[in-house]
């Protein structure tokens, strides 16, 4: 009888593990038994965090109308990002019209990429954040597509976006940290500043992620240097180390968003409609910065230099 | 019920010349696979709970650690006030004392209730009724024993002299205001997700914030954390906060407001700038 409740209670034990939703594929043995420690409070030790894995968008080919589970919440963050382009660059109807189609196309290149990374067992919180690829890769996508000025405002507005993403993510570490070893005033720059010297891309997640400090990806004690007084550093070490936690690709996407709700962002832009002519004929697409003559350059630097003066 | 019907099987297919491995095999393997229902196992589920697993799931590992680490909490407490101004050993030793009281009263709480609880083998419901008890006892030890409200904290006021006192709540200030702009940017992002924000608009609401806002002084867990700032966002003056922003990003900030001042008031101390 009690050789068949020890069967029962594996199976139970893998049953649940079997039905669970779990990205964890690449050792999924190695979660159980973490999962499994932290109830029975064993503490496991934790497993090195893996690097991002970096979207190379070159090389996936995929059509504009590709779609997937991925593609309704990037289509989302799409249409935050195409707020913004309007917000900065203020771009004409033709170029906006080209602008969005240019984003389906690399939502339908991301959602491929991750449904790849998907397929090939690697867990969620190791994928590169859509926020981040969105930033990386819409100034190379539409560098085309806008003037040259409307271009310089662009890129320089997302690099101050992007070092505000990992300002964010620092200032969450500190504060993290704080809550067990009670910094000086003093303490909170330093420790940031040490942080900004030795950040470590393991340690950026989805800032959703910051509602729950105890399960962030934090430094070590090691990983901190000497910012920390004995006694703090004593606190920081004997801390609990829940290791890297996954709550689902759509946690570590981005894709919700636990404070005002999954549905409240900016209103969705609609698809523009093709520019005609006045023979009711689609507009050919803007040429791309490449196609651009010498002439056409300096016609539209000469148009520049006369706005200017007029202002 | 289950385990007999499994024994029932388990001796016919025995008879038949199934051996017992090779049941238990196949138990697992339809399990595994997911034909067979979680719960209909989970019934029969037990989990043992001792005393040292308690003493792991609340204060996260032996109490001699637990109690070295609240050790050393106070010397951190300590070592913070010290920083602010010169202590004199009787001043040090009524606030050892203080912070020991604060570690006393949660191991007290703490061993009454370990004192209540049943261990050995439980049942789901068993183990979730004591989970109830025992979340709040863990939450109030990793959020610290040495807050506003605490023992120490009321004998910091009581102890020091005005001007070391004034000396310390500057230290106060200054920290808060340190931590409030690291807080802040979290909750900026949070915003920024839905509604992205150019240099302009991002450096107006944090000046804005930074040089108005009231500065909690105590902010609890992460979730607690970025409510509370969220909440600061009404102590500002509100057109100057609502001219940052276009019309429709506005009702995208506003939703924010309005979530950190439904829940960002719990448990609160200010700062008195």
């Amino acid at each position: 009888m009690s050789g068949i409740r020890t069967w029962m209670f594996l199976v139970t034990l893998m049953s649940a593990f079997a039905v669970a939703p779990t990205a964890d594929a690449q050792n999924p043995f190695g979660e159980m038994f973490r999962a499994v420690g932290n109830i029975f409070g064993r503490p496991a030790a934790p497993p090195k965090p893996p690097p991002p894995r970096i979207i190379s968008m070159k090389g996936i080919e995929v059509d504009a109308d590709f779609s997937n589970k991925f593609t309704a919440p990037l289509r989302k963050m799409l249409n935050a990002e195409l707020h913004f382009v309007r917000k900065v660059c203020e771009p004409t109807d033709e170029e906006f019209a080209a602008i969005y189609r240019r984003g389906i196309q690399v939502v339908a290149k991301m959602a491929r990429h991750y449904e790849t990374q998907e397929q090939a067992g690697q867990r969620a919180n190791t994928w590169e954040l859509p926020a981040k690829v969105f930033l990386r890769e819409l100034p190379i996508e539409f560098s085309e597509l806008l003037t040259p000025e409307k271009l310089v405002r662009y890129t320089t507005e997302l690099e101050a976006r992007k070092k505000a993403l990992d300002d964010a993510a620092r200032g969450m570490t500190v504060v993290a940290i704080d809550a067990d070893c009670f910094f000086t005033p003093h303490q909170i720059d330093a420790v940031d500043q040490h942080l900004q010297e030795n950040w470590s891309q393991a340690w950026s997640r989805n800032h959703q992620m910051y509602m729950y400090t105890q399960y962030m990806p934090l430094p070590s004690t090691a990983e901190l240097g000497d910012q920390l007084t004995d006694a703090q550093a004593k606190n920081w070490s004997a801390r609990s180390n829940r290791g890297r936690v996954s709550f689902g690709w759509e946690f570590d996407f981005g894709a919700q968003n636990h404070i005002a709700g999954n549905n409240n962002g900016l209103p969705p832009i609609a698809e523009p409609a093709p520019i005609v002519n006045e023979a009711g004929q689609a507009e050919p697409e803007a040429k791309s910065l490449a196609e651009v003559t010498d002439e056409e350059l300096a016609e539209y630097e000469q148009a520049m230099e006369l706005a200017e003066a007029e202002e | 019920m289950i385990g007999r019907v499994g024994l029932s099987c388990r001796t016919r297919c025995m008879r038949n010349g199934f051996s017992g491995s090779v049941w238990s095999l196949l138990l697992v393997v339809v399990a595994a696979c997911g034909w067979v229902p979680a719960d209909v196992f989970a019934l029969d589920q037990r989990i043992q709970m001792d005393e040292s697993n308690f003493d792991r799931n609340v204060l996260g590992g032996t109490e001699v650690e637990a109690r070295n680490k609240c050790k050393n909490a106070i010397s951190v407490r300590i070592a913070f006030v010290e920083l602010s101004c010169q202590l004199t050993l009787d001043q040090r030793k009524k606030l050892e004392l203080a912070g020991g009281g604060d570690v006393e009263r949660f191991f007290c709480a703490y061993k009454h209730l370990k004192s209540e609880m049943k261990f050995g083998s439980l049942t789901m419901d068993e183990w979730n009724a004591m989970w109830q008890k025992m979340s709040p006892l863990q939450t109030r030890f990793q959020a610290g024993l040495h807050e506003h409200d605490s023992l120490l904290m009321k004998t910091v006021s009581s102890t020091l002299d005005h001007d070391q006192l004034e000396k310390f709540q500057d230290l106060q200030r200054r920290r808060a205001v340190g931590l409030y702009g690291k807080y802040l940017r979290v909750a900026v992002q949070m915003i920024e997700q839905q509604a992205p924000l150019t240099i302009d608009q991002r450096t107006r609401l944090t000046d804005l914030l930074l040089e108005k806002a009231d500065l909690p002084g105590y902010y609890g867990d992460g979730r607690q954390a970025i409510y509370l700032v969220l909440y600061t966002f009404t102590t500002v003056p509100q057109d100057e906060l609502q001219a940052i922003f276009s019309d429709i990003e506005w009702t995208v900030v506003e939703r924010f407001v309005r979530v950190g001042n439904s829940r960002g008031l719990q448990n609160m101390n200010w700062i008195v700038r």
